[in-house]
């Protein structure tokens, strides 16, 4: 009778959480702030590595974040970018490497600026606007300035 | 060549030594947090803590989340995972942390439940691990706005870390849901039963070990006791309607000439059984 009852205990202990993760997977999921996706018109990249530099115009593209923008103008000018997608509630990414020059070297890191404002969130979180200034800097952390 | 089949009986030998619980909680710790340290807030330190707090006694209390973490940041930095921040940033950071582990540890030691395998245990544990995760949440978000984010380029105020911090403490209680009560089971399993035998289950009548072990010693039969119990039920039977017929006179004892139990030993052995 006391094992029966003990399981009827674990059974609703164990619904009872399956319950509650759920509930605060979705909440913070709701929670935190996605880029809105949409088409930018003019907008520039600039990528700023140890002795090399590449620009990047487009008159109008659907890749309108930060992030998005870097890995359009990799295709196109046909350099390579490392990253690493960070699983939620971060759910962002981090790039670690352009065009070989890989975070860490030399105390040097790949951070990015919007418009001359520092990007503080993940740079696929960062939505564009029309005529967006983008630039990528292999720089010290903590930066100074664009 | 004979395989022996992994017998899950509880060895009943006593409790586990307080350093192979405490090896074994730095193990769990270690390899979890290894594991997920792409998944931000989703750790195996903080149910450690915890239960290094509630299970274990003395320098083991503190040792556990210290090496933790002391082992798990070199082999971070050793394969190259570390940050951006500077060395200073790092240190100070570290010292929130580690503290805020040492207090979900206290916290554990200080609201201990009563030890037993049972939901209600797994259930208080689940619960204190809650309010843990939330001022561990607090202190530490503290320490990153205090060293980072309130200085340039950031800038950030208090509120505004803590009003960020909350989808991330979600997923923190979210993950001590998960770990605290998978853990807590198994390490109150342990705590209170012992390792799981791989030899011959000993006869519940024997006794072995420390006063300890008496008092943790839990009747759990196993499979092939259940299978014996309607025998041995029969048999006690048998032998309680011979102890009956002892009682009997003599003449109804023994119908037949001849057949009367021997003299001396084996009579009273047959009589007595």
């Amino acid at each position: 009778m006391r094992s029966v009852r003990e399981r009827w205990k674990a059974l609703l202990f164990f619904a009872l959480l399956v319950a509650s993760v759920l509930i605060l997977l979705a909440s913070a999921s709701a929670l935190y702030p996605r880029a809105p996706a949409g088409v930018v018109r003019n907008v520039s990249l600039r990528v700023e590595g140890p002795g090399w530099t590449f620009t990047y115009d487009a008159a109008l593209t659907p890749n309108g974040t930060a992030f998005a923008l870097l890995l359009e103008s990799a295709d196109r000018l046909g350099f390579e970018v490392e990253f690493t997608r960070y699983a939620p509630p971060l759910d962002s990414v981090l790039v670690d490497s352009i065009n070989g020059a890989r975070n860490g070297q030399g105390g040097l890191w790949w951070l990015y600026w919007v418009d001359g404002e520092y990007g503080t969130v993940g740079a696929d979180r960062r939505a564009l606007a029309d005529g967006a200034e983008v630039l990528w800097a292999f720089r010290a952390y903590p930066p100074e300035g664009a | 060549m004979s395989l022996r089949g992994f017998d899950l009986r509880p060895r009943r030998s006593g409790r586990i030594p307080q350093w192979q619980m405490a090896l074994l909680l730095i193990a769990v710790g270690v390899i979890g947090r290894l594991a997920l340290w792409n998944v931000p807030n989703v750790e195996t330190v903080l149910v450690v803590s915890l239960l290094a707090g509630m299970l274990l006694r003395g320098v083991y209390v503190l040792v556990v989340p210290i090496a933790v973490m002391a082992l798990t940041d070199v082999l971070g930095y050793w394969l190259g995972w570390a940050g951006a921040y500077a060395p200073w940033q790092v240190v100070g950071l570290a010292g929130f942390v580690y503290s805020a582990f040492l207090f979900v540890t206290a916290l554990g030691r200080v609201m201990r439940p009563r030890i037993l395998f049972r939901t209600r245990t797994i259930a208080v544990m689940t619960t204190i691990s809650i309010p843990a995760t939330v001022l561990f949440d607090l202190w530490t978000a503290f320490g990153d706005w205090l060293l980072i984010t309130s200085r340039p380029p950031f800038s950030w105020t208090f509120p505004q870390v803590l009003e960020l911090q909350i989808p991330f403490t979600l997923v923190h209680i979210a993950s001590s849901l998960i770990f605290v009560p998978l853990f807590g089971a198994m390490f109150v399993y342990l705590h209170v039963h012992g390792w799981p035998s791989v030899q011959p289950a000993p006869h519940p009548t024997e006794r072995r070990g420390h006063a300890g072990s008496q008092k943790s010693f839990e009747p759990l039969p196993c499979p092939s006791e259940f299978l014996a119990l309607p025998l041995e039920g029969l048999l006690l039977r048998v032998n309680r309607l011979r102890s009956g017929l002892g009682s009997l006179p003599q003449s109804l004892e023994v119908g037949f000439p001849g057949l009367e139990a021997p003299p001396g030993f084996f009579r009273s052995l047959f009589l007595s059984a």
